[in-house]
C-alpha cells in the first residue's frame, strides 16, 4: 500500500483535476476545490500539492499557450497519469469495501430511545 | 472594435521577492495563476485590497519546498574545494615571488604592529576611570569663568562648596572634598612612631568622609563609611601597608609625618592598591577631619577638589541648572557685583570621571593629565601607517600584472567566471593580511617594554584579550580585502583574447594611479617628518630660551623643613662655606613645576582690595634667591641682610608692576593677603615696601604667559638651592651629603638638579615627540619599502630598454636618471602637497604655547630634501644595479 497512499487533500486535488479535464490548472483546480468542498482554499496549497503529485507521478502536466491575462505567462495543465488512476481507484475501492462491512443498524437513528 | 482588456500590475516588489525566493522550476506556474487571480480580485475587491491580497497570498510560499535546493547550496561542495584551490595557488605565488611578498607582509606586518600597540595605547587612555562601581555617576565639579581679563576653567574649588551641595542638594548622594597640595598633602617623611628612621612617601591627599564611599576601592581593613570620620586618622594602600608593617596587623597603629610627633596619625583602614586607570595619585589618604580650615565656611578660599554622586537617575544638566541659583545666594558681594559687568561669567560644572583624565588639558587642577588629542592623533598615524602599507600591496599587484596577464587569460579561456578570479586574487590579499597579523602579533609582543618605556605606561598584553583580538582579526582581514579590491577588480578583467595574444603592456598602463598613490604614500611621510621636527625644535627652543634666571648648576636639596629652623641656618651656612658653592637659598619657591607655589590677592595700599586686587603669586623666599638664581634686577635693588626693614620689603616682577598700574615703584607700599585666621574665617594682609623690580622670569610652564610675581621674606625651608662654582657636581654632591648627615643623621640625602626638573615640565611633549618620531619613522621605512620593490620592478621590466639604450651610447649616468626622474618627481609633488598641510596642524599645536618657536622654511627644505634623499637611496640600488648591467645579458634572450 505504501507509495500509493493518498491524502485527503491529495485526492480531491485529483478528482478535481479529472473532473476538469483540459482545463486543470491552478487556479481552476482551487475554484473547483472551493466551488465542491465550500471551504476556502489557498491557492499555494494547490501548487504544493499539485507540484508534490507529480514527483510522485500521479499526475503529469503539459504547458499552454502563453495569454496577457496571466502576464505572459502560461497554464500549466494537470492531467491524472495512470499511476494516478490506480492509485485514485484504489482508494475508492477501499473505502467501498470499508462500507460494505457496516453492519446496516449502526448508523440506523433511534428516535425513542 | 472591443477594446483590449486592461491588465492591472501586482505589486512589482513582491514579484521580485517571490522570484528571488521560489526555485525556478515553479515560477511560471505561480506567476501566472498569481496574476490571473489578481486581475479577478481586483474586480471584486478594488486595486488597493487586490494588491494586499496578493502580497499576503505571495507569503503563503515562504515554504522550504517551493524555496528548493539553490544552485549556490548545491555547489557548496564545489566551493569548498575551490577555496582549497585559491589558497593553494595563492601560497604558490607568495613563494614564487618571494622578494615581493616578503616586502608585502614585511609592509603589513610592521603596520599593523604599529596598529595594534596604538589601539592597546588609545584603549588604555580612554578607559580612565570607568571601572568604579557607578562611574556614571560621579562627577567632579568645576568652573569656568571670566572676570576681568583672564577667562579661567579651574577644578580648584572653595572649602563651602561641598557642604552646601550636602546641605542644600537632595539630587546629591555623596558629595566630598579632597585636598592633594595643603598641609601634608604631597610628599612626606614618614616613619612608625616606633620608629626612629623616617622615609621618604609620596602621594599623601586629605580627603572627606564620604570620599570613599563616592569612589568605592575595595576596603582590605575598616569599614568604607567609617575610616575617616575622626581627625588624624589615615587610610593607606595595601602596598604601603605591607612595606611598614609586613604581615602585623596595621589597624590602630601610629604613624609620624615629618618628625611631627604632636599630631600623629593613626591607621584606620587599608585600601586596595590604586590601579593605574585612574585620574586619582594617593598612597595615603589623612582625614579632612583634622583640618581646622575645612570646616570654616569659605568661597574665597579655593583649595580642594571637589567631588559629587549623584543619585540614581539624577541628571547632571539638572543639577549644573541649580549652580546660578547657588552663586546669587552664597558667592562673595564683590564677585557677584563684578558678575554683573557685561562680558563677566563664572558658572559650576560637573565633569564625568572617566572624562577627567583625557578632556582637562584646558582646566586648572592638580595631577598630571593625558590629552585626548594626542590620543587622536597617535589613532590617525596609526591608521595611515596602515594606509601605506596597504598601498604597497596595491602597487605591486597592479604593477606585475602583465606578469599574471597568461594565467587569467588560460582560466577565462578554460572556463573561470570573473567572480572566482576576483576571489582568487582577493584570497592572496587576504593571506598576505594574516600572514602579516601573525608576525605583526609577535612583533608587538617583542616591543611592548621598548613602547611602554616610550608612553610612560604599564601596558601588557594577554590572550585574554579576546575582544582585542577578535577586534583585530576582523581589522585585518578588513584590510586585506580592502587592498586586494582593486588589484583584484583590476586582474580579473583582462580580456582573454588579447592577453593571450601579448597585447597587454601591463605595468605602465595603469602608472597614474600608481603614481598617485605614491604621492598619498610620500605626503604623509613627509608631513610626519615636518610635524616631527618641529615638535623638537619647540622643545629645542623651551630648554633653551632665556629663562629670566640660571639653571644650570643647581642642586636643590629636599626635605629640609624636617630639620627644624635652627639646624637648617647651621645647614645653609656650612654649605656657603664650602669651596664649590657660590651661593645658598633655603626656600620651597623654586620655579619649576613641583614645588611650592603660592597665590595672593595684591593691592596698592589705600586703595580698594575689592576694586584694584590683581591675583599675584606670592613667594616666600630668603636673602639669597635672587641672587642664587641669578635672576636679573632691572629697578631698585634685592634684598640685603643689612638692611633690616627689608623683612617688610617686596619684589616685583615686570609684569606685577604693570598689573598693579605703578608707575614708579621703587618706595610704593602695596598690601596682600597672608592667611586665613583659622577662628574667624577672616583673610589677613601684611603691607610691603617694593624695593626692587626683577626682570620677568619664566616660574610656570611655557604654554602660559609670564603672569604676575611677588617676593616677600619669609620663612620656608622645605628646600635648599645650592649654587655651584665647578662643574664638577659630583664631589659638591657628596660634600653637602657629608653636610646633610651630620644634621639628620637619620635621613636619606635626597637631592635633584634644577635642569633635570625642569625638563620633567616637559616630560608629556617629549614624550609624544618621541611617539611621534617612532611612528614617522615607521612610516617613511614602509613606504620606501615599497618603493623599493616598485624599482627594482621597474628595472627588471625594461632591462631590454636599458640594455638596447646602453648598445646606442647611453651612458650608466643617463639610465639611473631615466629611472630615477620620475619618482624624484612624485616625491616632489609630495613635498609641494605636504608643506602646506604639515604647516597648517604644526601651526595649530604650537598655538598652545605661549612661547613658541617660528616655523622656519629649513625645516620644510629639511624634511623634503631628506624624503628625497631616502627616496633615492631605495630607488638608486635597483637604478645603478640596472645600469651597469651587461647589455647583452638583457638583449641576447628571444
Amino acid at each position: 500500500m505504501k507509495g500509493t497512499y493518498l491524502g485527503e487533500f491529495e485526492e480531491i486535488v485529483m478528482l478535481s483535476i479529472a473532473a476538469l479535464q483540459q482545463d486543470a490548472y491552478g487556479l481552476a483546480i482551487k475554484k473547483e476545490l472551493e466551488e465542491q468542498t465550500g471551504r476556502k482554499i489557498s491557492i499555494s496549497a494547490v501548487h504544493a500539492a499539485c507540484n508534490r503529485l507529480e514527483t510522485k507521478g500521479f499526475l503529469s502536466s503539459d504547458f499552454g499557450e502563453k495569454s496577457e491575462k496571466r502576464g505572459g505567462k502560461r497554464k500549466k495543465i494537470y492531467s491524472v497519469s495512470m499511476k494516478g488512476q490506480m492509485a485514485l481507484s484504489d482508494a475508492y475501492e477501499l473505502r467501498q469495501k470499508m462500507w460494505e462491512r457496516i453492519p446496516k443498524s449502526a448508523f440506523q437513528f433511534s428516535f425513542f430511545s | 472594435m472591443k477594446k483590449p482588456p486592461v491588465y492591472h500590475n501586482p505589486p512589482q516588489r513582491v514579484l521580485r521577492f517571490l522570484r528571488w525566493f521560489c526555485d525556478k522550476s515553479f515560477l511560471e506556474e505561480i506567476e501566472g495563476d498569481l496574476f490571473e487571480m489578481f486581475q479577478e480580485e481586483v474586480e471584486l475587491y478594488g486595486l488597493r485590497s487586490a494588491r494586499r491580497r496578493f502580497s499576503w497570498m505571495a507569503l503563503r510560499y515562504v515554504n522550504p519546498y517551493f524555496f528548493g535546493k539553490k544552485e549556490y547550496l548545491k555547489n557548496l561542495h564545489y566551493q569548498l574545494i575551490m577555496l582549497g584551490h585559491y589558497l593553494k595557488i595563492s601560497t604558490r605565488h607568495l613563494v614564487k615571488q618571494r622578494f615581493y611578498s616578503v616586502i608585502n607582509i614585511a609592509g603589513f606586518a610592521v603596520g599593523l604592529a604599529a596598529c595594534l600597540l596604538i589601539v592597546l595605547f588609545i584603549k588604555n587612555e580612554i578607559s580612565y576611570d570607568q571601572f568604579h562601581p557607578d562611574a556614571d555617576r560621579i562627577y567632579r565639579v568645576y568652573w569656568e569663568g571670566k572676570i576681568g581679563e583672564t577667562e579661567r576653567k579651574g577644578a580648584v574649588t572653595s572649602t563651602s562648596l561641598v557642604p552646601t551641595l550636602i546641605d542644600e542638594f537632595p539630587e546629591v548622594e555623596f558629595a566630598a572634598r579632597i585636598g592633594p597640595d595643603m598641609y601634608e598633602s604631597g610628599n612626606n617623611q614618614l616613619r612608625r612612631s616606633s620608629e626612629v628612621q623616617s622615609v621618604y612617601e609620596e602621594n599623601f591627599i586629605y580627603a572627606d568622609p564620604s570620599f570613599l564611599q563616592i569612589f568605592q576601592f575595595p576596603m582590605l581593613a575598616g569599614e568604607a563609611a567609617k575610616v575617616l570620620n575622626d581627625p588624624l586618622t589615615m587610610v593607606i594602600t595595601e602596598s604601603k601597608a605591607r612595606q611598614f608593617f609586613g604581615q602585623e596587623n596595621p589597624i590602630g597603629q601610629t604613624m609620624i609625618i615629618n618628625e611631627n610627633e604632636d599630631r600623629p596619625y593613626k591607621i584606620t583602614g587599608v585600601v586596595a592598591d590604586l590601579p593605574t586607570r585612574t585620574h586619582l595619585r594617593f598612597n595615603y589618604i589623612l582625614s579632612m577631619e583634622g583640618v581646622r580650615a575645612s570646616k570654616v565656611p569659605n568661597w574665597g578660599f579655593n583649595n580642594y577638589v571637589s567631588y559629587v554622586k549623584l543619585a540614581e537617575g539624577v541628571a547632571a544638566a539638572d543639577v549644573e541648572a541649580k549652580f546660578p541659583a547657588m552663586i546669587q545666594k552664597h558667592e562673595r558681594p564683590e564677585i557677584r557685583d563684578r558678575l554683573q559687568e557685561p562680558g563677566n561669567y563664572f558658572r559650576y560644572l560637573l565633569q564625568p570621571v572617566n572624562d577627567v583624565h583625557l578632556k582637562s588639558a584646558d582646566i586648572r587642577g592638580y595631577w598630571l593629565h593625558g590629552d585626548a588629542k594626542y590620543v587622536w592623533l597617535f589613532g590617525f598615524i596609526a591608521a595611515f601607517i596602515l594606509l601605506i602599507a596597504s598601498i604597497n600591496f596595491m602597487n605591486l599587484t597592479t604593477a606585475r600584472s602583465a606578469n599574471r596577464a597568461k594565467e587569467v587569460g588560460m582560466r577565462k579561456v578554460l572556463g573561470s567566471a570573473r567572480a572566482q578570479l576576483f576571489i582568487q586574487f582577493l584570497t592572496e590579499s587576504v593571506l598576505v593580511s594574516l600572514i602579516a597579523l601573525v608576525i605583526a602579533v609577535a612583533l608587538a609582543a617583542q616591543v611592548l617594554p621598548f613602547f611602554n618605556d616610550l608612553t610612560g605606561k604599564t601596558l601588557s598584553f594577554s590572550w585574554n584579550q579576546k575582544g582585542l583580538l577578535l577586534s583585530l582579526f576582523g581589522a585585518t582581514l578588513l584590510v586585506g580585502v580592502l587592498a586586494g579590491l582593486y588589484p583584484a577588480a583590476f586582474l580579473s578583467s583582462f580580456r582573454p583574447l588579447k592577453v593571450l595574444k601579448g597585447k597587454l603592456s601591463g605595468g605602465s598602463k595603469r602608472g597614474g594611479l600608481r603614481s598617485t598613490l605614491v604621492v598619498v604614500q610620500f605626503t604623509t611621510s613627509i608631513a610626519l617628518i615636518i610635524g616631527s621636527l618641529v615638535v623638537q625644535k619647540q622643545i629645542n627652543y623651551i630648554q633653551n630660551k632665556k629663562l629670566g634666571f640660571d639653571k644650570e648648576q643647581i642642586l636643590i636639596i629636599e626635605d629640609c623643613f624636617t630639620l627644624g629652623r635652627e639646624k637648617v641656618n647651621s645647614l645653609k651656612n656650612a654649605l656657603k662655606n664650602l669651596p664649590e658653592v657660590e651661593n645658598v637659598s633655603v626656600t620651597g619657591f623654586i620655579p619649576v613645576d613641583g614645588y611650592a607655589y603660592n597665590g595672593s590677592g595684591t593691592w596698592v595700599e589705600g586703595t580698594n582690595p575689592e576694586e584694584s586686587e590683581v591675583g599675584l603669586a606670592k613667594w616666600y623666599v630668603d636673602h639669597d634667591y635672587v641672587g642664587t638664581l641669578g635672576m636679573e634686577i632691572v629697578e631698585g635693588r634685592g634684598f640685603s641682610i643689612e638692611m633690616p626693614t627689608d623683612s617688610n620689603g617686596i619684589l616685583l616682577n615686570e609684569t606685577a608692576v604693570r598689573q598693579l598700574g605703578l608707575e614708579d615703584p621703587i618706595g610704593m607700599r602695596v598690601s596682600s593677603y597672608t592667611h586665613l585666621d583659622q577662628e574667624t574665617g577672616e583673610l589677613m594682609f601684611d603691607t610691603y615696601t617694593v624695593v626692587g623690580v626683577i626682570k620677568d622670569f619664566h616660574f610656570s610652564s611655557m604654554k602660559e604667559e609670564i603672569d604676575g610675581l611677588s617676593l616677600v621674606i619669609g620663612s620656608n625651608r622645605f628646600n635648599a638651592m645650592v649654587k655651584a662654582k665647578t662643574p664638577d657636581l659630583q664631589s659638591l654632591i657628596k660634600k653637602a651629603e657629608a653636610q646633610w648627615t651630620a644634621f639628620a643623621p637619620n635621613q636619606r640625602f635626597r637631592y635633584h638638579f634644577l635642569d633635570e626638573q625642569f625638563d620633567k615640565m616637559y616630560d608629556f611633549e617629549q614624550r609624544a615627540g618621541r611617539i611621534f618620531s617612532v611612528l614617522t619613522a615607521l612610516a617613511i621605512f614602509i613606504a620606501c619599502l615599497g618603493l623599493f620593490a616598485l624599482a627594482t620592478f621597474m628595472a627588471e621590466q625594461r632591462s631590454k630598454e636599458i640594455g638596447i639604450r646602453k648598445v646606442l651610447g647611453a651612458t650608466v649616468g643617463d639610465v639611473v636618471f631615466m629611472l630615477t626622474k620620475n619618482f624624484a618627481v612624485l616625491v616632489l609633488i609630495s613635498v609641494a602637497i605636504a608643506t602646506p598641510l604639515a604647516w597648517y596642524f604644526m601651526n595649530d599645536w604650537l598655538a598652545d604655547f605661549a612661547y613658541r618657536t617660528q616655523i622656519s622654511w629649513g625645516v620644510f627644505v629639511l624634511a623634503g630634501s631628506s624624503a628625497l634623499f631616502i627616496a633615492f637611496l631605495s630607488i638608486g640600488y635597483q637604478a645603478v644595479k640596472a645600469a651597469i648591467a651587461n647589455p647583452s645579458d638583457a638583449i641576447r634572450d628571444e
